[in-house]
């Protein structure tokens, strides 16, 4: 067998392993190694798998930063910020028709910024908007699909775990991946508020008005958003100017959090445990998904198969646009089935060589790659967004969250046509980067 | 008897979990002060990228096997779940023992690279440390984590002969 045929026997096999439940990082590290120990013999395929976990686990700086950022998010939830981030802007927003909706809408933007995981944003907003939009009347149909479509702004506004991820596969910077995901960020939020205004505007029983707020109430109420504001300045203001590593924005960020969480005398003992606890396990996941990934990669170079197809792609004659589309319907199909770390470990490796043969920006293909993970965190049948509202709101249906969700793809799409038609919507922060 | 292991095997996954979660504040500690030191002062601490590294590594390695305790290790479960029990109980036991194999390799080829740093003074760049001490470290974390994998597929096994 040729090493080609032999990389694609060993990517059926992952598929296989994947769909029968092992856990991801197993599928990728059993076909990486039986298949590299086919092709390079028993020996090297030992030296791989004796050097490979503690390099991953203890020689990465660059990775040191997902613990601290994921403690960062967890000591802020810990504190209370999503709750009184939730009243701020429903005291701005409450009081028009879907108001409530685009108030958690804007409520998971400000999680997200000190949060880099989307199921956090939609488990955390969703046990504190849905009991308000529900007593205030709101259609089950909106309330539970706002929710789900608004946590998927974890991953893309930064801080964000999945952009770390493919920071470190693809070798590119981790801060510019921060700051470019901004401003796409943002208009995402934009466009959801929008859609819901849209969808309230031509049936308002679907998201009753909540009532109006005083000025001095809404003034007094942006007092709430201090936390979030320092922690997200720390951050992106350290990248951006060039004060901080990636690392140290995650340190110095986790530290004021912690002092934050401690000055608002909310943090608990037990709060504090629970994030320790909580960010071990989440980094303990990742980096072990990390190696097995790493051993993946090293069989799939040594099969060839990602320049193969990168020439054979390349040699069909399309033009960069129509290729890049065929690239994201292929992440979209996966999307339905897969969850979006592992779609992005088991494909990062081939579409490299195609995107860097394309000469698509490598920081812009991360935005749009994260930004096609989100969409698959709401698509049927493996939307875990939506798996994750149903644990919060037990009385709606899946279908019914998932039919509440179809007007928010489609403000996805065009989202995303927006993003790959004008590229500099992602790039045009990093390039004023100092 | 496998209630009893099951049970002592958790216990000592917390210890471990615990220890893994107690080394991130002294961590977030260290990086913070290394950024004052730099900006403030104009003294950086030396060697505090290596004992970054180190502490990121010793609080993964510490909490693998309480992250498979607790099912936090990732999984595709779109087909697995339409399954009817038995066949679900089955596929389970074939993963698990998959999992166990591989992770028994990777912990031996572990000792084996622990006795390499051991002989051959691999040490940190800037504080000169020697390896092999964190590698016996994470050879001991995979030990748990390959014990955890090993008595879940004892209990799929007898889970799926019961049915």
């Amino acid at each position: 067998m040729t090493p080609p045929e032999v990389g694609l026997i060993g990517i059926g096999v992952m598929l296989i392993l994947l769909f029968s439940g092992i856990p991801i990082a197993f599928a990728m590290a059993i076909v990486g190694f039986v298949g590299f120990a086919y092709l390079q013999g028993w020996d090297n395929a030992l030296f791989q798998i004796r050097t490979v976990p503690f390099s991953t686990f203890f020689m990465s700086y660059t990775m040191t930063c997902i613990p601290m950022f994921v403690l960062m998010g967890e000591l802020a939830f810990h504190s209370g910020i999503s709750e009184e981030l939730y009243e701020t802007v429903n005291d701005w927003l409450g009081h028009l028709p879907g108001g409530l909706a685009m108030a958690t809408i804007g409520a998971c933007s400000g999680f997200a910024a000190v949060c880099g995981s989307s199921t956090a944003t939609a488990a955390t907003m969703g046990s504190v908007a849905l009991p308000e939009m529900r007593r205030y009347g709101y259609s089950k149909r909106l309330a539970t699909a706002t929710v789900a479509a608004g946590g998927t702004l974890g991953i893309l506004i930064p801080p964000s775990v999945l952009m770390i991820i493919y920071g470190v596969m693809t070798e590119t910077s981790i801060s510019k991946l921060f700051i470019a995901g901004f401003i796409p960020g943002i208009l995402q939020a934009g466009f959801y508020i929008l859609t819901i205004y849209i969808i309230c505007a031509q049936n308002p029983a679907l998201g009753p008005r909540g009532p109006k707020t005083s000025w001095s109430k809404k003034i007094s109420s942006l007092s709430a958003t201090w936390p979030v504001i320092i922690l997200f300045g720390t951050v992106m203001g350290g990248l951006y100017f060039g004060v901080f590593t990636p690392t140290e924005a995650g340190g110095a960020a986790a530290f004021a959090s912690f002092c934050i969480a401690l000055g608002r005398r909310k943090l608990t003992w037990k709060g504090l445990v629970s994030s320790l606890f909580s960010t071990v396990q989440i980094a303990a996941f990742l980096f072990f998904i990390v190696m097995g990934a790493t051993l993946l990669s090293y069989f799939l170079a040594v099969t060839r198969l990602p320049d193969m197809l990168a020439n054979f792609i390349t040699q069909l004659g399309l033009n960069r646009y129509a290729m890049m589309a065929i690239i994201i319907a292929m992440y979209l199909v996966l999307g339905c089935f897969m969850e979006g770390l592992s779609i992005m470990l088991v494909t990062i490796p081939f579409f490299l060589p195609l995107i860097l043969s394309l000469g698509y920006d490598l920081i812009w293909f991360g935005i749009i790659i994260v930004r096609i993970v989100e969409i698959g965190l709401i698509t049927p049948p493996v939307g875990i967004n939506v798996f994750v509202i149903k644990g919060v709101a037990k009385d709606t249906s899946m279908y019914t969250i998932f039919r509440g969700i179809i007007p928010f793809l489609i403000s996805d799409i065009i989202h995303v046509s927006l993003l790959l038609f004008f590229p500099q919507i992602a790039l045009m922060l990093t390039r004023l980067m100092m | 008897m496998l209630e009893k292991i099951c049970f002592w095997r958790d216990r000592l996954t917390i210890i471990y979990h615990s220890i893994g979660a107690a080394i991130l504040i002294p961590m977030m500690l260290l990086i913070t002060a290394d950024v004052v030191m730099r900006y403030i002062f104009s003294r950086p601490l030396l060697g505090s990228q290596d004992a970054v590294q180190t502490m990121t590594g010793m609080s993964i390695v510490f909490g693998l096997a309480y992250t498979a305790v607790v099912k936090g290790h990732t999984k595709v479960d779109a087909v697995t779940s339409h399954l009817p029990e038995k066949s679900k109980l089955i596929l389970q036991g074939i993963t698990d023992i998959l999992s166990f194999g591989l992770l028994s390799l990777i912990t031996w080829q572990s000792v084996v690279y622990a006795k390499e740093a051991f002989e051959s003074s691999y040490v940190t760049s800037a504080l000169f440390i020697p390896f092999y001490p964190f590698i016996l470290v994470t050879t001991i974390g995979l030990l748990l984590f390959c014990f955890v994998t090993l008595t879940d597929f004892i209990v799929t096994v007898k889970g799926a002969v019961g049915k």
